[in-house]
């Protein structure tokens, strides 16, 4: 019967699409950019009297983007596929330039402050990977000479292409004058700087030379009509004027010891920066006649070494720029424009929440900086006027966390509190009651909660951080490939705080990495949550540790070793002297366990109940992970064992290993969904069951073939017995690109079709639903509690149903609630860079084929008929109209109401919303009138109160007279 | 107004026999009265009961003589889950169990004078156990109905979720 209702309750209409109402309210979108590989290039644009500033950075995501200089906003932005790799950019006037694919062969050229693409060109390329490439415009006919490592071609109303026909030179650099094209290469083999003049109309050679230059010269710049070198065994700086028939002399210039030099991007204003070995800096200008004089002088600073920048502001006055962390950590800049003062100012970059600046770009008197730990600034003198953090775009792990409860209801410790006591906050909290009365009589009549009450609007950034009524408001904790951890409100978006993972050992001196690798949320002693970090730091001398970090999700403080100070670096503690190979997380426990390279189980939190429980745990304990041995990747099982002789911990040692096939590895292991299973079975429109293969042992293994097929493996982790499997087709030469997801007895794979080349078949993408059974109509086998060694562990009916889907995806994950009871979507992210949710009803393997569902089928199990194709419905995009660009992974977790689920996505951008693929069936629609209902209420009770006088009366005269 | 026959009032096994007599009412003065009028205007006995057991067999079969109206009114109702429906298989039911459990009141007015307890299970036994068959035809129509409306749990689905299961022998980590 009350599977009957709850069938009423589905048959009524899915909410299908989202309102308009609610964009922005229940999601929120971040749209990065990756972290910059190189100085952002500042360009200015007068536009209808208005000047407008973009900020152009290419980025380690492969994404070219430009932000507003105002307030650091995405103006536009491209994603480069990933096999065309970003190789050079360049920017002149309103002109962005980039080159990308192998060989840098396809240039695109980009209008700076919209991003359109007014071209789009394949350039003769070396085909190897490019030496060097520049760009160059003419500035009077807005041609565009492209230089690729020997090859220079002229993009315009004019075309041609020259070619040194010495194809072992590789020129790097080049230089327009009105009379020639210079390119310019050095190749420090044959110790000698190659020259070449070229009629910049014709493409006619005028002359090619070389000059001998000391063998360890390794760069040079250019300035001007010149170019410059430092020869680094004598700090001699040497330069020649480049002239079109290429026969000026070398000069060198002695006065001075100098240590580098360094190109500020200030070539057609003939600027750069030389590095004196004394710690001056000078900046010096290459003159008409091909001498080099210093115009500005910086002094010699204490601290690290400084970090040289140019730009032009709106005017076009160059500015040139040095940067440095001071002794006292403060970081100092100078700023240089010719005729006028040098502006020096400080300020104060946090190290331990930022890192140190690895790229400086001028822009007048602001600065922007590019950090370590991916953040984007602009400053001015004092005052940071914004900042992104877009080391977010690579994200390596997230998860997460509830809030508990608000402190008023958490704090009240009932067991030993006197009656007198409990009479006291109650009467205190009772000082509470008009508000909460209030709220609530806005609440009965209007329809309208109070916004942080119930439903946590996306704006509010103020609430505090404690459980809202439905749990949507979590805290979202992620570590970043840079070494942060962020905290966000998964109510806003907005981080609540930054910590930057420190190195232990290694920080004094040795400088590493840390990669963050799991993330488990565990319980505390009190009724809130902490989240443990495994991290793996790889110190500059190649020395890896398995590092621990445990932190409070609201503050970001770790919690062992306990700190008060946040605004140092987040230290963690050593776990393992080495790599880490598996980490796993004991369920119903708080203890995780970490595998160490001599396969050694350490308990995490190392105390003697931990021991003792992993002690008695280990003789049904397994442990299937991946090991790569000669032939490749493999899955192989582990059991625990304890060996005095060998070691006094537990010591995983190998069970079973996947046969495969020779030439096929394992490509990934995708773990099963660990949630509550709500119903042991399905049932059927008939009330018969099909009992759900419920083994809580198995997961998938993805492998790739060495021919033509990839593979879809379901393993009971604890014996390796197949349970299901299926050969999917691949074109050949290609990676498999198959994705899959296990929830319960559900398993949904995705792949790519390329073999359907007859009549009648397709290439596609397909996605196939497969559920496991215990075996036919009413048999079971209990194989939820059954021993992985019992003879019937194999009895399974695998029902499966493939479909077309429209897009290729990157990730796959299913939705998951608080009880299991409401019925799954599967979530998927496209590569059309949107999130698709898929019903289950559309992914039912039991829809019937080449018939129709009998009445009963139809109104029990609402099936459908099998339609190959699943229709691509755009009411299912929860992203709707945004763009969800690349995204790796997607997590979901489920909110206080069963009916809701939250998902989050990253990879470049972030995107979360709430999903309810039932409908929301737990709480009351927007749209009921509650006023009409106390109204009829209030009418009943009034009628009541009038006529039960008059009944009694009436009772009485009729008892008395009849 | 009901137009039963109330024949217990002339029986002298009846429930009022052992009121007391309204004041001012002399009972010898009654005896005398009826003892002096000959009993010609009563009939005898055992006419009476003839006749109550067949009024006890009419209302026994009563509920059978209804039930064509109530497969009528159960085609009419339709085989949704609906609040008529749902009224017409409640009342169904529940009155085939109202009725047995007043069954021996019910038929305390057809007891014969004879008896000694007119609401002992066995006075009219026969009539009681048609009673009873007939009730059960009514219950059974109910339930025929319920099950084609899905109601009945007969299916191994509607006891799947008071299945349970244990815990694995074996556990696999992730």
């Amino acid at each position: 019967m009350f599977l009957l209702l709850l069938g009423l309750l589905l048959c009524s209409p899915l909410s299908l699409a989202i309102h308009e109402s609610d964009v922005g309210v229940i999601d929120w979108h971040k749209r990065l950019i990756g972290v910059p590989l190189a100085s952002p290039i500042i360009r200015h644009t007068e536009k209808n009297g208005t000047t407008q500033s973009v900020l152009v950075v290419p980025t380690a995501s492969n994404v070219l983007a430009a932000l507003n200089i105002a307030d650091g906003s995405v103006v536009w932005r491209y994603l480069f596929d990933a096999a065309d790799d970003m190789a050079s950019l360049h920017v002149d006037g309103d002109v962005v330039v980039a080159l990308s694919g192998q060989g840098a062969s396809t240039v695109r050229n980009f209008e700076a402050h919209t991003g359109l693409i007014s071209l789009e060109k394949r350039l003769k390329s070396p085909g190897f990977h490019p030496t060097g490439v520049d760009v160059r415009f003419e500035s009077d006919t807005n041609a565009m000479f492209v230089l690729n490592t020997h090859t220079i071609t002229r993009v315009g109303e004019v075309q041609w292409t020259w070619e040194a026909a010495d194809k072992s030179i590789h020129y790097s650099k080049l230089v327009h004058s009105p009379v020639a094209l210079y390119a310019v290469g050095l190749d420090p083999q044959s110790a000698s700087l190659h020259l070449a003049a070229i009629n910049p109309v014709t493409g006619a050679p005028i002359q090619t030379a070389w000059k001998h230059l000391p063998p360890t010269v390794s760069s040079f710049v250019l300035a001007g009509t010149s170019t410059a070198w430092i020869d680094e065994a004598t700090g001699t700086l040497g330069f020649v004027k480049l002239t079109p028939d290429l026969n000026a002399s070398i000069r060198t210039e002695n006065g001075s010891k100098w240590f580098a030099l360094v190109d500020v991007d200030l070539q057609k204003q003939a600027l750069f920066v030389g590095v004196l070995t004394n710690g001056e800096a000078r900046v010096l200008k290459a003159q008409e006649d091909g001498n080099i004089e210093s115009v500005h002088t910086f002094p010699a600073n204490d601290g690290t070494q400084s970090l040289f920048a140019g730009g032009l502001d709106k005017e076009g006055a160059p500015y040139v720029v040095r940067l440095w962390t001071t002794v006292s950590k403060m970081t100092a800049v100078e700023i240089y424009t010719p005729g006028q003062d040098v502006l020096k100012s400080f300020f104060p970059l946090d190290a331990h929440k930022y890192g140190i600046v690895s790229h400086v770009a001028v822009d007048g008197t602001r600065l922007v900086i590019t950090t370590s730990t991916g953040a984007i600034q602009l400053w001015e003198h004092e005052q940071m006027l914004w900042g992104r953090e877009e080391a977010l775009a690579t994200i390596d792990v997230a998860a997460f966390v509830e809030l508990p409860l608000p402190e008023r209801v958490a704090r009240v410790d009932l067991e030993d509190e006197s009656f007198i006591k409990r009479l006291i906050r109650q009467i205190g909290d009772a000082k509470d009651f008009p508000a909460y009365a209030a709220a609530f009589a806005q609440r009965f009549v209007t329809g309208v909660p109070p916004r942080e009450e119930v439903v946590v609007s996306a704006h509010n950034h103020t609430a505090s951080l404690s459980r809202d009524a439905f749990g949507f408001k979590q805290v979202l904790v992620a570590a970043t490939a840079y070494g942060s951890v962020f905290g966000l409100d998964t109510a806003s978006g907005a981080v609540l705080w930054t910590r930057v993972m420190g190195m232990g050992w290694a920080g004094e001196g040795v400088g590493g990495k840390v990669k963050p690798v799991k993330i488990y949320v565990l319980d505390n002693e009190g009724d809130g949550k902490d989240v443990v970090l495994i991290a793996q730091r790889k110190a500059n001398n190649n020395l890896v540790d398995t590092v621990l970090f445990r932190i409070d999700p609201l503050t970001g403080a770790s919690i062992s070793p306990a700190e008060e100070n946040t605004s140092r670096l987040l230290e963690g503690t050593d776990v393992i002297a080495g790599p880490l190979v598996e980490a796993f997380l004991v369920p119903g426990t708080e203890v995780v366990i970490l595998i160490d390279e001599f396969f050694q189980i350490n308990a995490y939190p190392d105390t003697e109940d931990n021991a003792a429980l992993v002690a008695r745990l280990a003789p049904k304990l397994y442990l299937p992970f991946m090991e790569v041995f000669s032939e490749g990747p493999r899955v192989v099982g582990h059991g625990l064992k304890l060996d005095p002789n060998l070691s006094d911990k537990y010591v995983a040692f190998r069970t079973w290993g996947l046969n495969l096939s020779p030439g096929e590895a394992v490509q990934a292991i995708v773990k099963p969904r660990m949630e509550p299973v709500a119903s042991l079975g399905k049932v059927l429109g008939n009330r018969t069951t099909l009992y759900k293969y419920l083994n809580p042992r198995t997961f998938v293994v993805l492998t790739q073939g060495a021919e033509v097929q990839c593979g879809v493996y379901v393993l009971d982790g604890a014996k390796g017995s197949v349970l299901y499997s299926a050969a999917v087709p691949k074109a050949s030469g290609e990676d498999c690109d198959v994705h899959a997801t296990l929830t319960e007895n559900w398993l949904v794979y995705h792949y790519y079709d390329g073999t359907g080349l007859e009549e009648g078949e397709t290439k596609s993408w397909r996605i196939v639903t497969v559920e496991l059974y215990e075996g036919g109509i009413d048999e079971k086998t209990q194989s939820s509690d059954m021993s992985a060694f019992s003879a019937e562990n194999m009895k399974i009916e695998a029902l499966e149903q493939s479909y077309i889907f429209g897009h290729g995806i990157t990730a796959i994950t299913t939705t998951s609630t608080k009880f299991g009871i409401t019925s799954k979507d599967i979530i998927v992210a496209t590569r059309n860079h949107k999130i698709h949710a898929i019903p289950r009803r559309l992914l039912n393997p039991r829809r019937p084929r080449n018939r129709k569902p009998t009445a009963e089928e139809q109104q029990e199990e609402q099936l459908i008929p099998y339609d190959v194709l699943l229709p691509d419905d755009p009411r299912r995009t929860i992203s709707h109209s945004y763009e969800v660009a690349h995204t790796r992974k997607i997590i979901t977790s489920p909110a206080l109401l069963e009916s809701t689920s939250l998902v989050f996505t990253y990879g470049l951008d972030l995107f979360l919303t709430r999903v309810a693929p039932s409908s929301t069936f737990d709480i009351l629609n927007k749209i009921f009138n509650k006023v009409q209902l106390v109204l009829t209420v209030s009418g009943l009770a009034l009628g009541i109160i009038i006529a039960k006088p008059m009944v009694r009366r009436k009772r009485l005269r009729e008892r008395w007279y009849q | 107004m009901s137009k039963t026959l109330e024949y217990s009032t002339l029986e002298t096994a009846s429930k009022w026999r052992n009121l007391p007599p309204p004041p001012g009412f002399s009972k010898t003065a009654s005896v005398h009265f009826t003892s002096s009028t000959p009993t010609h205007t009563a009939p005898p006995p055992e006419a009476y009961n003839q006749l109550k057991e067949k009024r006890a067999l009419e209302f026994a079969t009563a509920p059978a003589k209804s039930l064509p109206m109530q497969a009528f009114m159960l085609y009419m109702s339709g085989g949704g889950v609906q609040i008529f429906s749902m009224g017409i298989v409640f009342m169904l039911l529940l009155t085939p169990f109202k009725n047995l459990a007043g069954m021996n009141d019910a038929f305390a007015q057809f007891a014969p004078s004879t008896a000694t307890n007119p609401r002992a299970f066995t006075t009219l036994a026969l009539q009681k156990l048609i009673y009873v068959a007939c009730n059960i035809i009514t219950l059974m129509v109910g339930l025929w109905k319920c099950r084609s409306m899905g109601l009945l749990p007969l299916g191994t689905g509607d006891w799947l979720a008071f299945e349970t299961r244990g815990l694995a022998p074996e556990m696999a980590l992730f």
